[in-house]
């Protein structure tokens, strides 16, 4: 059962002389208890994705296609213009965000506690008392020990990791259906990464979440997520579920990845993509990795290839996919 | 290279006690808080020396004390025989260019108001500076075009591309390498680890590497120290470390790396 | 960054910081071509005439034309509050860089005399300095830039506490690069945006302070003029002698806050929040 479809997405800033497209063609399914991983080097449109889901874009950029949200009765919710006020109501009720920065993302002037109260009352109609009961059990659920007295703290007085928590309780507290974690362990080393991830899966499972974890790390989206779309240069080049992309990637780029990715794991030194990741302002005519594609053809240097759905719930962007059986 | 130097250590670090203080209630008291305990390692020409440990764990500070910012409360440095804690500012200066950092955070590693080619030309004599920065681009992997550009031009392997050539041109021995390639994306990091080691061979280069991702550090090290709230918990060839880690929180770090 | 060409016009205090300074600047330019009278040249037949075809802004009480005494007044407060604004940059930037370079005694010792010299009100120390002095146009611009100087230090020092732990400033050392290039070539161009905002606003304090002192009949002194000085003329029947008060106090207000508007603008057109 879905929860979120997103249809051709796009987003693009106009200038007088030209359209710069931070993303392009954008569609993936969110099934209900799923995770899906959004997968992308920097600056390749993942964290607009995210702004444009939740809605935080700036307004001059300017946006496309269609946003389906699945309501428990399975009716639809169909947004198609960023100023509708359904699509308000949406944020936060349904969907939540734990930004990248997540210590910068809590405000320094008030203790913790009662920052998730000021969210549980927005959210919920009962008494403060219990939105007191609620909040320490929010942060307990989040893995902090001593939770009344973490209650009470300002936000300096925590750790990083514990801050990273907080953030993570202060979006639990609207209650979401959705819950989208951008980058949320780039600043965390390995072992707090596991620690983090894992705590991700639990709270998914107690709270009945779907989950979106944008992230650049591989093994990361490789272990704790059930699809995948990959993003390269604003366009979401494969969307398929996990196993299978990691099985049989019919894009040469995922391929390229989990090559270099499986490499690593193995303690061997990976053969590197050749060339430069583009940035977003430079036109690249066709296919935008042909220039680091050993497979590229002159189809590939001149058209722009279309999403195309190798099998349900498969989408690649390539002339020459790789055989995925 | 030849083959007595190899077996001869270029930095000897015996030890190593850094502190620093922090703000106490009130400011009355001097405080200090104990950032590097007792480290004491020593680094033989040619190797890739390499300290894995959590973000905090003084790791860094380690790197800060070689390079002089940093006064350790007490210890020894030696660099090819000679303590780096006794020289004079003015010899210290003249040693600094053979021992080169390269920091993680790539964004703030080139002035920003600098040109690219004036970054490489600044560190070379006069006469030398055409020819040498062509050769510099030419062994980190980039081409000449780079020159005109300012930093903020330039993507985050390129930049730390003109971070290891702005080293290499004062013919450095030894690189201290504060997680190079962290922040970087996977392919790029791939990248710059490929070149360290092309680089590593090709100039003699002797690598102090400090990094909490063990899976790059596999890929560059021959010896490894595991560092825990400022000590070294112990220190071993690569191989050895992984098959037959002596410490628990060693096991830790190499169950804990994320593998699918 | 030069894709949008057309942001500097959507900062709209610059843009009218500098119409206002410009046509200011016209003025103090074009005046002398514009008036046949001499701005000391007294004629004490013709005291206190209204405006006329042959004295535009009519003559104080010795019967000198205003609108000349305006036009080299002017020239004289600008030219003080430049040099003062100059020196004080200078020696605020100096200070600044080295206190927060080095550290230890030396910005210990710097700080606290910034602390102390702050905690006099600057308009009477300097009144102080030049009624004791011989008051001369030197003295004037010395005693202003010496009391001016502590807050573009202190701007500078904090700017640059943070930029010298920056990975290229540390680079910079390892490569074994002296102090001086450091701060000069490293740091120094990294941190101007903060210290060209205040000391366009430092040079609209200055000409504040300056006209207030020329006012009290101590900054510039006759027969030279200065806006202050003027003002002053017409302090007796400010009605009656319009002339003398009006124009005088129009073009203190307008530098004042054309070179405000122009800080402000400046401010925002560096702000690195405003870039995409």
């Amino acid at each position: 059962m879905n929860i979120l479809s997103v249809e051709y997405l796009s987003v693009h800033i106009h200038y007088p002389d030209k359209n710069i497209y931070l993303l392009r063609d954008i569609s993936f399914t969110l099934k209900r208890g799923e995770t899906l991983a959004i997968i992308g080097e920097s600056g390749c449109g993942k964290s607009t994705l995210c702004k444009m889901i939740v809605g935080l874009l700036p307004p001059h950029f300017q946006t496309g296609g269609t946003l389906n949200f699945f309501k428990n009765d399975n009716t639809v919710i169909k947004i198609t213009n960023r100023e509708d006020p359904r699509f308000k109501n949406l944020r936060g009720s349904n969907i939540s965000m734990v930004f990248q920065d997540a210590p910068g993302s809590i405000n320094p002037l008030f203790k913790c506690g009662k920052q998730i109260v000021d969210v549980l009352k927005e959210h919920a109609s009962d008494s403060s008392s219990q939105n007191k009961q609620q909040a320490i059990q929010l942060i307990e659920q989040v893995g902090l020990s001593d939770a009344e007295a973490v209650f009470n703290k300002y936000p300096h007085q925590l750790s990083g990791g514990m801050s990273q928590r907080i953030a993570l309780a202060l979006a639990l507290a609207s209650h979401p259906r959705i819950l989208m974690a951008d980058e949320p362990t780039s600043s965390l080393d390995s072992i707090a990464k596991k620690q983090y991830l894992d705590l991700l899966q639990e709270l998914k499972k107690k709270n009945n979440l779907s989950l979106i974890l944008v992230t650049h790390d591989l093994n990361e989206a490789l272990g704790f997520s059930d699809s995948m779309l990959v993003i390269y240069n604003g366009h979401g080049i494969e969307y398929r579920n996990t196993t299978d992309i990691q099985r049989a990637p019919a894009h040469p780029y995922t391929n390229a990845l989990l090559d270099i990715q499986t490499a690593l794991n193995q303690n061997r030194l990976p053969r590197p993509i050749p060339g430069a990741t583009p940035s977003i302002t430079q036109s690249i005519p066709g296919c935008p990795y042909h220039p680091r594609c050993q497979r590229a053809s002159d189809l590939c240097r001149n058209t722009f290839p279309l999403p195309t759905a190798l099998s349900e719930s498969h989408f690649v962007c390539c002339h020459r996919p790789l055989e995925t059986n | 290279m030849n083959y007595t130097r190899q077996h001869q250590p270029i930095l000897e670090v015996n030890s190593l006690h850094i502190e620093y203080p922090i703000n106490s209630p009130g400011g009355f008291r001097r405080l200090t808080k104990p950032a590097v305990i007792d480290v004491s390692f020593k680094i033989f020409f040619g190797e890739c020396f390499a300290i894995v440990g959590e973000s905090g764990c003084g790791k860094s500070s380690i790197i800060e004390a070689i390079l002089g910012f940093v006064r350790p409360k007490s210890g020894t440095i030696l660099f090819e025989k000679q303590n780096l804690l006794n020289l004079s500012s003015k010899n210290l200066r003249k040693l600094r260019p053979k021992i080169q950092p390269v920091f993680q955070d790539y964004n703030q590693a080139l002035n920003p108001r600098m040109r690219i080619g004036d970054i490489l030309r600044e560190a070379l004599p006069n006469h030398l500076q055409d020819s040498q920065t062509d050769q510099l681009l030419a062994s980190v992997g980039l081409s000449r075009e780079i020159l005109n550009y300012f930093p903020h031009q330039l993507s985050g392997g390129q930049k730390q591309r003109i971070v290891l050539a702005r080293a290499l041109s004062v013919k450095p021995a030894l690189l201290l390498l504060d997680e190079p390639v962290t922040s970087q994306d996977l392919s790029v990091a791939v990248q710059i680890v490929e070149l360290l080691i092309s680089l590593r061979e090709i100039k003699h280069l002797t690598f102090l590497l400090v990094s909490h991702n063990l899976s790059i550090v596999q890929l560059l090290a021959d010896r490894v120290a595991v560092m825990k709230n400022g000590q070294f918990l112990e220190q071993q060839p690569l191989a050895q470390l992984l098959n037959n880690p002596r410490h628990i929180y060693t096991k830790n770090i190499i169950d804990q790396t994320i593998t699918p | 960054m030069k894709i949008f060409p057309f942001k500097t016009v959507k900062n709209r205090s610059l843009f009218s910081g500098h119409v206002a300074i410009g046509l200011v600047f016209l003025f103090l330019l074009l005046g002398p071509i514009l008036t046949l009278h001499d701005h000391t040249s007294q004629d004490l037949s013709d005291s206190l005439q209204a405006p006329s075809s042959s004295h535009w802004m009519g003559t104080d009480y010795y019967g000198r034309d205003v609108f000349s005494r305006l036009v080299y007044g002017g020239r004289i407060t600008w030219t003080v509050a430049i040099l003062s604004t100059f020196i004080a940059v200078l020696i605020g930037t100096v200070t600044g860089l080295f206190s927060a370079y080095w550290g230890g005694w030396f910005d210990l010792v710097v700080m606290r005399l910034v602390d102390v010299m702050l905690a006099f009100p600057r308009l009477f120390v300097v009144l102080l300095i030049i009624g004791l002095g011989a008051s001369s146009i030197n003295l004037l611009i010395w005693a202003l830039a010496l009391f001016s100087w502590m807050e573009i230090a202190r701007i500078v020092r904090s700017e640059v506490m943070s930029k010298k732990n920056l990975a290229y400033v540390k680079s910079a050392r390892a490569l074994g690069f002296g102090t001086p290039r450091i701060l000069f070539k490293h740091i120094l161009p990294n941190i101007l945006s903060p210290v060209i905002v205040s000391s366009v606003l430092l040079i609209s304090t200055i000409i504040l302070v300056e006209s207030g002192l020329s006012f009290l009949g101590l900054g510039i002194q006759a027969p030279n003029a200065s806006w202050g000085s003027i003002l002053n003329d017409g302090k007796i029947d400010p009605l009656g002698t319009w002339w003398l008060s009006v124009p005088a106090g129009f073009l203190i207000l307008t530098t004042v806050v054309g070179f405000n508007l122009i800080g402000d603008g400046l401010q925002k057109q560096f702000d690195p929040k405003k870039s995409l």
